[in-house]
């Protein structure tokens, strides 16, 4: 018994003498990647990958606010056929092994994402670092600027990004995808993937360089094919039952198209495709219920007729933003990124055989009825205008 | 010849851990290559099955009181058929823990990329050697803690991913009839029958016979619903198509999750779920080849086989050269190995009947 | 190298091992010598035994009217001076005379009838006279008699009942165990007044010929444990026991683990409480730490005052302790593991934070942890061996400006600080399990760094298993948990209310296991009854 517990005594010793090899990499020597950008080189046709690493010594933990000049991250990039290679560069460079474990943000350049994202999400798949929560983002232009870009708020701008385009959601202006919805969409037989698309853009104003989230990248599979602008990407919003609680704003006809905000507490879409006459139609039916925040103009909320007129006006409101995104889809775009195809396989497996083949082609010919309807819940402190 | 004795709860939780065991590690991939969708059908239905062969083989157990399905089989199909038969189920069984031990080591590349497997082989060795040195009591004690850390672990894991569930991935069900679900049964019986086949030599040891069929029964309704959860969950994650792509989709799911926007890197609960796994899923297949392997020589302890079966098992673990033939041996090792065994079982059932063998 | 010299030391051992079993029959003294008819042989013989003794009281005198000879011997301070002077001297110089005839006068009568004293036996060896004496008793030798009388005196100064400095209680009695086994067997008697308590007594050490009693109550107590008990006492062969943590280890069921297998206490109510339970008690003179066994692992987590206060604070206060064993044994093991192997599991800002405290840091996470935890042993190494007033200095000094200073200075990083002192803080929180806590941690220490989450998780089945293997006098020392008991689980992590707690723990005692009514739970009368008193 003496003799087995100096064995295992022994052993423990030996792993004192071993410990320090292997997987062991202190703090010190991990380099934190924030954020991640990849463009294509129009010229060399290799890859540039751009990285945004934590530097420690920077970040004054009293003092979280501010940036600038002061942010505690540090820019690097580096240029290769593949994310690995330009990786080992950019270990040269830091003198420090970079680690995605705490990666929020993937920036693909406009004119990668045109060529297919596939090749680069390989990688960020692959890897034991679990990068998979990462929200994908498309610039206009390269990848590089947006992580360049510097913010004033916030000592790490992937921070300042990553609040953009959650508020953009909590807004429900466009909508965000990380690289694991992306790549389930990819991989799927039809339903094609979207994000928010970025941009770095002067404010005429002030004269500084700010980041905004306008438009919706839409992707063809994996594909960058076009984008929706802000009205659009509502719409795309209401299909997708991603709205939630948004804001709607609408004019009031009868009283001069006096703005009318309208706060959403629930919304629901479900898409019911329906067999006629061997035809597929889909119906989107919307159901919401929101509340006014703030009304300019001269409307008493005070009979039920008003209530009716405003609910009716919002209603078409959502369907002609829904209509106009169907249309950009449908006829521009040809891209399934509403799960049209999934829905009609779930409910009509047998038809949906017949279809499959030639969903590219049957898809934007495709006949959709929508029916939405609003109600008003709750006025606020207010009946009669001021 | 073994005076050891476990409760009728602690048999409840062996059948658990060999239940569960190590197979929540891989069972998704092959459930949805051969049944698709409908993959989480084929595994409830495969447990049901895996339940009537259990039952079967209480009815053996009640006719052999104080032996195993080793030292019975020669006496029920005849001496030297049920010799080989014992000892195709001794080498079986001892080929498959080093199999698990492989995939446990496999696995283990997710976390320690560069260390040797031989410092985490022989680490789970030492774990092994020690619980059956201090003999088949304290793992059963073991087994109660562990089986339920492993259920309360794997319902966090499933309750932390629900909001990121896309349930509508899991319609249409039986889209192409009921053939794809039977094809699933094929390698899915196997994995729910492995906990059957330990049970062939545990069960002598339990103190209260009649309580068997209800530990039995619970046991395989309780890892049954876990599994078909898992197996659901998988494919409403991450789709049919993605998931038969990965190597291990549950280990996906885990570095996932995120809570409340902090909280990610569920690896450490995922780590703890299948250490605590891996031990049961190596113990449940370690035992039954020692045990068995010292009745086939009609020894009287079994402690003195433990050392050198243990060397062979970490020897044996490395032989395949990478992963994908460690899944090779996964898909070989159901229809070939463990099915034939599992039939076994109904087949040496019916033949004690009809020679009307009992010894109670 | 290493492992021949260890084989070597062992084989030494083991050879002094058989030369002391080899010793106590010449070292056992005189063996079996009558007390001899002449007053002045038994005399020698003693003078003889007991030479070079300055405490050593030899009194000799004559009483009665035929002035018989005698001589009573005591040793000074052992037994109580007056009694001797009055009730013996006295008894027999001054009142023999006037009521005994010399006829009658012969040890019989002077045991029945002069000496009034209440603890008189009589004695025919040498050996048992010498005990006694040394035991602080009065031997009575009288002329012309081959026996000699043994007279119950001993007393000698003791420590009062204080209250107890290593478990304190706010509420509950503040009485604690004193050197001596009378006192505490009287503390035991007064709180359980049952004919079924049994008191045995035995002696162990052949120099020291220490009392050790067994404690139980016979129809509670398991006969196999008692016997267990007697067997195990009985084969302890050795010069001498000082303290009960001798018997300890004599008895133990796993020597060469470092968890617990024997319980034990300063305080009679819980000692008490331990033998209600079906426990036999096991006192030891000259120590106040009684013990008790079986000893099982959740009694670590149980104190006396939990069964005083209110039930749901006890439990909750339990779940609390039973998570600082977890912390204090795995604290800096999983905050190695996180820093140096999964980084990603630490949520981002709390590593942002880590980030920039750990920047200049000189050495690695292990090395940093393993000088704070040595540093930590040192000071309340320090801080327990001085006196205690410079006990308190040292503390002050070693926790607040080496660690204040050691941060400054950029040697250790803050967290690493708060994650050392709360595993020694979390680490007091369950005093029996001192032992493992302190030496478990460097070792999973280690294997953290070097395997990770997975040395820990590895170390933690490991120690499960170790558990789970353990017995404590028959019983599975981590019952109820594992083997589960779900009757007993009532008292183990949690303490459900005392009307609930109906059986006693089911893995110590075997037969009158309930151990109260049922339907004791408290109700204000309903308000039927009250009409009915009115009416």
């Amino acid at each position: 018994m003496i003799k087995r517990m100096a064995f295992i005594l022994l052993l423990i010793m030996s792993f004192i003498v071993v410990t320090g090899c292997w997987d062991r990499v202190e703090l010190n020597d991990r380099a934190f990647i924030i954020a991640t950008g990849i463009d294509k080189d129009q010229e060399s046709g290799k890859m540039v990958t751009t990285l945004q690493v934590i530097v420690p010594e920077k970040i004054d933990t009293a003092t979280k606010k501010g940036g600038g000049e002061n942010a505690a991250v540090q820019i690097v990039s580096a240029k290769g056929s593949t994310v690995y290679e330009t990786l080992q560069y950019i270990k040269f460079e830091l003198m420090k092994k970079p680690y995605f474990q705490h990666n929020r943000i993937l920036v693909i350049g406009e004119q990668a994402a045109k060529e297919g994202v596939t090749p680069y999400l390989n990688f960020f798949m692959r890897t034991r670092e679990g990068p998979e929560r990462s929200i994908i983002l498309v610039s206009k232009g390269n990848a590089s600027e947006i992580l360049r870009w510097q913010s004033d708020v916030k000592k790490i701008p992937a921070d300042y990004i990553e609040g953009l385009v959650h508020g953009e959601d909590i807004f429900s202006m466009t909508s965000t995808e990380n690289i694991h919805e992306f790549m389930v969409k990819i991989s799927g037989n039809t339903t094609s993937p979207y994000t928010s698309g970025i941009e770095i853009r002067k404010n005429e104003e002030s004269g500084k360089e700010e980041a905004k989230v306008t438009e919706t990248a839409a992707f063809k599979k994996d594909k960058l094919v076009g984008w929706l602008n802000l009205e659009e990407s509502k719409g795309m919003q209401w299909i997708n039952n991603e709205f939630g609680t948004g804001i709607i704003e609408t004019g009031y006809p009868e009283m001069n198209n006096e703005n009318i905000i309208l706060k959403m507490i629930k919304s629901r879409t479900e898409l019911k495709p329906k067999l006629k006459d061997g035809k597929m139609i889909m119906t989107i039916e919307v159901k919401g219920e929101g509340n006014i925040e703030e009304l300019k103009g001269n409307v008493a909320l005070n009979s039920q007729k008003v209530i009716g007129n405003l609910e009716k006006n919002i209603s078409t409101e959502v369907k002609n933003e829904i209509e106009n995104c169907l249309k950009q889809a449908q006829k521009t775009l040809k891209t399934d990124i509403f799960g049209f195809g999934e829905a009609i396989h779930s409910k009509y497996p047998k038809e949906w055989e017949k279809i499959e083949g030639h969903w590219d082609d049957y898809f934007p010919g495709m006949d959709v009825e929508v029916n939405v309807k609003i109600k008003i819940r709750n006025t606020g402190m207010l009946i009669e205008p001021i | 010849m073994y005076k050891e004795k476990i409760s009728a709860n602690q048999a409840l939780m062996l059948v658990l851990a060999g239940g569960v065991g190590n197979i929540f590690v891989v069972i998704a991939v092959p459930a949805i290559k051969d049944a698709g969708r409908d993959g989480w059908i084929s595994v409830l239905l495969a447990y049901g099955i895996a339940a009537l062969i259990g039952l079967t083989l209480i009815q053996l157990g009640k006719r052999f009181p104080d032996k195993t399905f080793v030292q019975y089989l020669p006496i029920v199909i005849g001496k030297i058929p049920g010799k080989i038969a014992g000892l195709f189920y001794i080498i079986a069984f001892w080929v498959m823990t080093a199999h698990i031990l492989r995939v446990a080591l496999e696995l283990m590349k997710f976390f320690l990329p560069e260390t040797p497997s031989v410092y985490v082989s022989i680490l789970m060795s030492i774990l092994m050697v020690y619980v059956m040195k201090k003999g088949f009591e304290v793992f059963s004690r073991t087994a109660e803690f562990f089986s339920i850390t492993m259920i309360v672990l794997i319902f966090i894991l499933i309750l932390f991913i629900l909001p990121d569930l896309e349930w509508a991935n899991l319609a249409p069900v039986m889209e192409n009839g009921v053939m794809p679900v039977i094809k699933g049964l094929r390698t899915q019986v196997p994995y729910a029958a492995e906990t059957i086949l330990f049970m062939a030599i545990w069960l002598p040891c339990l103190n209260d016979g009649k309580k068997a069929t209800k530990a039995l029964l619970i046991g395989m309704l309780i890892s049954g619903i876990l599994l078909t959860a898992l197996v659901a969950v998988n494919i409403a994650f991450a789709g049919i198509e993605l998931t038969p792509k990965q190597l291990y989709p549950v280990f996906y799911i885990s570095s996932y999750i995120q809570i409340a926007n902090t909280f990610a890197g569920f690896e450490a609960i995922f780590m703890t779920l299948w250490l605590s796994t891996a031990y049961l899923a190596l113990q449940v297949f370690f035992y039954p080849p020692v045990v068995g392997l010292a009745q086939w020589l009609n020894l009287k302890d079994y402690k003195p086989l433990i050392i050198p079966m243990t060397i062979v098992i970490i020897a044996l673990a490395t032989v395949p050269s990478n992963v994908i033939e460690v899944l090779k041996v996964d898909t070989l090792k159901n229809p070939y190995v463990i099915l034939p065994l599992s039939l076994l079982i109904p087949f040496v059932w019916v033949v004690s009947v009809i020679r009307k063998l009992d010894e109670s | 190298m290493i492992l021949q010299k260890l084989i070597k030391k062992i084989k030494f051992q083991k050879m002094m091992k058989d030369k002391k079993n080899s010793e106590p029959k010449d070292e056992k003294g005189p063996q079996s010598i009558s007390i001899s008819k002449n007053l002045q042989d038994n005399l020698h013989h003693i003078q003889n035994i007991l030479s070079s003794n300055a405490d050593l009281i030899i009194r000799k005198f004559t009483f009665g009217k035929n002035k018989t000879e005698a001589f009573i011997i005591n040793i000074d301070g052992m037994s109580a001076a007056t009694a001797i002077n009055e009730n013996i001297l006295g008894a027999l110089m001054r009142d023999v005379g006037k009521s005994f005839d010399d006829k009658e006068l012969s040890i019989d009568s002077i045991k029945d009838g002069a000496l009034n004293m209440n603890d008189v036996s009589k004695i025919s060896y040498m050996e048992e006279a010498i005990e006694s004496i040394l035991n602080g008793d009065t031997v009575l030798f009288l002329d012309e008699e081959n026996m000699a009388l043994q007279i119950g005196t001993s007393a000698w100064e003791h420590r009062n009942v204080e209250q107890s400095a290593s478990e304190r209680v706010v509420r509950g009695s503040h009485e604690a165990f004193t050197e001596s086994i009378r006192v505490n067997t009287s503390l035991i008697r007064r709180r359980i007044k049952d004919p079924n308590l049994k008191i045995e007594q035995m002696k162990i050490g052949w120099r020291t010929r220490t009392t050790i009693g067994i404690i139980y109550i016979h129809n509670l107590a398991n006969d196999k444990i008692v016997e267990e008990v007697k067997r195990r006492l009985k084969s302890i062969d050795t010069d001498a026991i000082l303290e009960s943590g001798y018997i300890e280890e004599f008895i133990e069921d796993a020597p060469l683990s470092i968890f617990p297998t024997i319980g034990n206490t300063e305080v009679p109510d819980k000692f008490s409480a331990k033998i209600l339970e079906g426990r036999v008690g096991i006192l030891v003179d000259g120590t106040p730490t009684a013990l008790t066994v079986p000893f099982l692992f959740v009694e670590c987590f149980q104190t006396a005052e939990d069964y005083y206060s209110g039930s749901f604070l006890s439990s909750q206060s339990r779940l609390l302790r039973f998570l600082a064993l977890h912390v204090s044994v795995f604290l800096p093991g999983i905050y190695v593991a996180l820093t140096t192997f999964h980084p990603n599991i630490i949520p981002k800002p709390l590593l942002l934070t880590i980030l920039t405290t750990r920047e200049n840091i000189p050495f690695p996470a292990l090395v940093e942890a393993f000088l704070l935890m040595i540093m930590f042993e040192l000071i309340r190494e320090a801080g327990i061996r001085m006196p205690l007033a410079v006990g308190q200095a040292v503390s002050i000094v070693g926790a607040l400006i080496l660690g204040d200073v050691a941060v400054n200075a950029g040697v250790v990083s803050p967290f690493m600080i708060i994650v050392v002192a709360l595993t020694a803080i979390m680490g007091f929180l369950i005093l029996p399990l001192t032992d493992p806590v302190t030496l478990l941690k460097f070792p999973i220490l280690i294997l953290a760094s070097t395997f990770g989450l997975f040395g820990i998780i590895w170390s933690y089945i490991f120690i499960v298993i170790h558990l789970v293997s353990l017995r404590s006098f028959g019983a599975p020392y981590m019952s109820p948990l594992m083997p589960l008991t779900l009757k007993d689980l009532k008292d183990a992590l949690i303490r459900v209310p005392w009307w609930l707690m109906k059986t006693r723990p089911q893995a110590i005692s075997w037969r009158n296991s309930l151990r109260e009514k049922e339907d004791l739970k408290p109700e204000p009368p309903s308000k039927k009854t009250v009409g009915d008193n009115k009416s």
